[in-house]
C-alpha cells in the first residue's frame, strides 16, 4: 500500500467512516468526526504508522488530507 | 496547538434548539473561536432532555459567575482545550501523563495565578460545554442529592469553582455543608463563587488534607470528591481516609475521568473498570456507575480509541 491508502485505513478507522476516501482536497470541515481532538489523534496515528515526528507548530498547519501526504513523504524521504 | 479552520455558522449549524444560559455561552465562545463549532455539535448533538435541563440550569450559575465578564472566561476555556490537546498529544505518544508528582504540578500550575484562574475559568464553562461534565452533573443532580436522606452533613474535598457545593448547600435536606482543600488561592475562589451564588447555608470551608491524620468518626453522611483524584499521587489512600470520617451507610460521589491527559493529571486511570476498583478497595459498596464518554465519542469508540471518560460513581460505606 502506498502512503494515501495507508492513511486512508487510518482515518476511516479514526473517524469510523469505511466510505471516506482519502483525496487531497478533503479538509476537516466535510467529516464530521473530524474535530480539533480528532486531528492530534489523526497526527499521532500518522506518527507510528509511518515512524515520523511532527512539530507542534506543523500539526496546525496540516488543514487537508493533501498537506498531510506531502508532509509524510518529505519526511519519510528526508 | 490550532485545530483545522471550520467554517462559522451556517443558519441551525448543528447547534440549534439550545435554552437561553447554554446559547449565551455557546455563542460567547463561538464567537471568540469559531474553530470549536465541530467540537461543540458533538457535544451537543446526543443529549437526553435532563442532560440538557441540567446544563441549562448550570449555565443560570454560570452566568451569575461570570456577571458581565464572559469573555475572560472564553479566553480560558479557549486556553484549557488549548492545553489538553497539547497534552493529548503527549499522551498518545508515551501512554502516560506528562507529570506523576504533586510538588512537580503545584510548582508548575498551581502556583502560577495566571494559569490558574485561566484553568477554572475554563472549567466552569465546560461544565455546560462538555457533554461529560454536564451528563455527569444531572447524575449528580438526580441521582445522588436527591437521595441523600434529610438532616444529612455533607462534605466536598476540592470543591473548585464550587457549582457542586452550592447546590449541595442549598438542599433543603442538608444540615451542614463542609468543603476542605489544601490551597488556599482555591478555598479562595471557592469563596468567592458560594458569595456571587448567593443562598443556601454557611459552609464551613477549611484548609486541610484528606492526606494527614483525620482521626475516626461519622462526621459526614454525604462526601463528593469530584474530578480530584487524578490529582493526587495517592488517590486510593485519600479514599480510604474519606471512608474513614464518614457515618456507617454514608454515601460517596466520586467523579474521575480515565485516559483524560491534563497539565495536572498526575494519576491515571485506563479503564472505568479501574475506576471502580479503586473505589471498591477503599472499602466502598458501589449503587450506581455513570459511564460518560467526552468529545461525543460513544462508550465503545472511547474504550477503543482510549479517549477521556469521566467514571462518575456512588457508593455506600459499609
Amino acid at each position: 500500500m502506498n502512503v494515501r491508502q495507508r492513511l486512508q485505513q487510518l482515518m476511516r478507522e479514526l473517524f469510523d467512516d469505511d466510505a471516506l476516501e482519502a483525496r487531497d482536497d478533503l479538509t476537516a470541515e466535510e467529516v464530521p468526526e473530524w474535530d480539533s481532538l480528532a486531528h492530534v489523534r489523526l497526527i499521532v496515528a500518522v506518527e507510528k504508522e509511518f515512524g515520523v515526528r511532527f512539530a507542534s507548530t506543523e500539526v496546525g498547519e496540516i488543514d487537508s488530507v493533501g498537506a498531510l501526504v506531502r508532509r509524510i513523504e518529505e519526511k519519510l524521504a528526508a | 496547538m490550532s485545530a483545522p479552520r471550520r467554517p462559522v455558522a451556517t443558519p441551525g449549524g448543528g447547534l440549534e434548539g439550545l435554552a437561553p444560559a447554554t446559547r449565551a455561552v455557546v455563542d460567547a465562545v463561538l464567537a471568540d473561536w469559531p474553530g470549536h463549532r465541530g467540537f461543540l455539535v458533538k457535544s451537543f448533538r446526543d443529549r437526553d432532555e435532563r442532560t440538557a435541563a441540567a446544563a441549562e440550569r448550570v449555565a443560570r450559575l454560570v452566568a451569575r459567575l461570570t456577571d458581565g465578564a464572559l469573555a475572560a472566561h472564553v479566553s480560558g476555556y479557549r486556553w484549557m482545550c488549548e492545553m489538553v490537546l497539547e497534552e493529548e498529544v503527549h499522551f498518545l505518544r508515551s501512554g502516560r501523563y506528562r507529570h506523576s508528582s504533586f510538588a512537580e504540578v503545584a510548582a508548575l500550575v498551581y502556583g502560577n495565578a495566571e494559569e490558574m484562574g485561566a484553568y477554572m475559568r475554563g472549567l466552569l464553562l465546560s461544565q455546560v460545554l462538555w457533554i461529560n461534565h454536564a451528563r455527569a452533573l444531572e447524575f449528580y443532580l438526580r441521582e445522588y442529592l436527591a437521595s441523600l436522606p434529610p438532616g444529612y452533613r455533607h462534605l466536598e474535598v476540592g470543591p473548585g469553582h464550587g457549582l457542586l457545593l452550592h447546590l449541595a448547600a442549598g438542599d433543603p435536606a442538608c444540615r451542614a455543608a463542609t468543603a476542605w482543600d489544601v490551597s488556599e488561592a482555591s478555598l479562595s475562589l471557592t469563596r468567592d463563587s458560594l458569595r456571587r451564588l448567593g443562598g443556601g447555608q454557611e459552609v464551613a470551608i477549611e484548609r486541610r488534607s484528606v492526606l494527614e491524620d483525620l482521626g475516626e468518626g461519622e462526621f459526614f453522611d454525604s462526601v463528593v470528591i469530584s474530578e480530584v483524584c487524578e490529582h493526587l499521587e495517592q488517590a486510593p489512600a485519600a479514599l480510604r481516609a474519606l471512608r474513614g470520617v464518614m457515618s456507617r451507610g454514608g454515601r460517596i460521589y466520586v467523579n474521575v475521568p480515565v485516559n483524560s491527559p491534563a497539565v495536572d493529571h498526575i494519576y491515571l486511570l485506563e479503564t472505568p473498570e479501574a475506576a471502580r476498583a479503586m473505589v471498591e478497595s477503599a472499602g466502598f459498596r458501589l449503587e450506581s456507575t455513570l459511564v460518560a464518554p467526552a468529545a461525543g465519542y460513544t462508550e465503545e469508540r472511547a474504550r477503543k480509541l482510549r479517549t477521556a471518560i469521566s467514571v462518575v460513581m456512588i457508593a455506600r460505606a459499609g
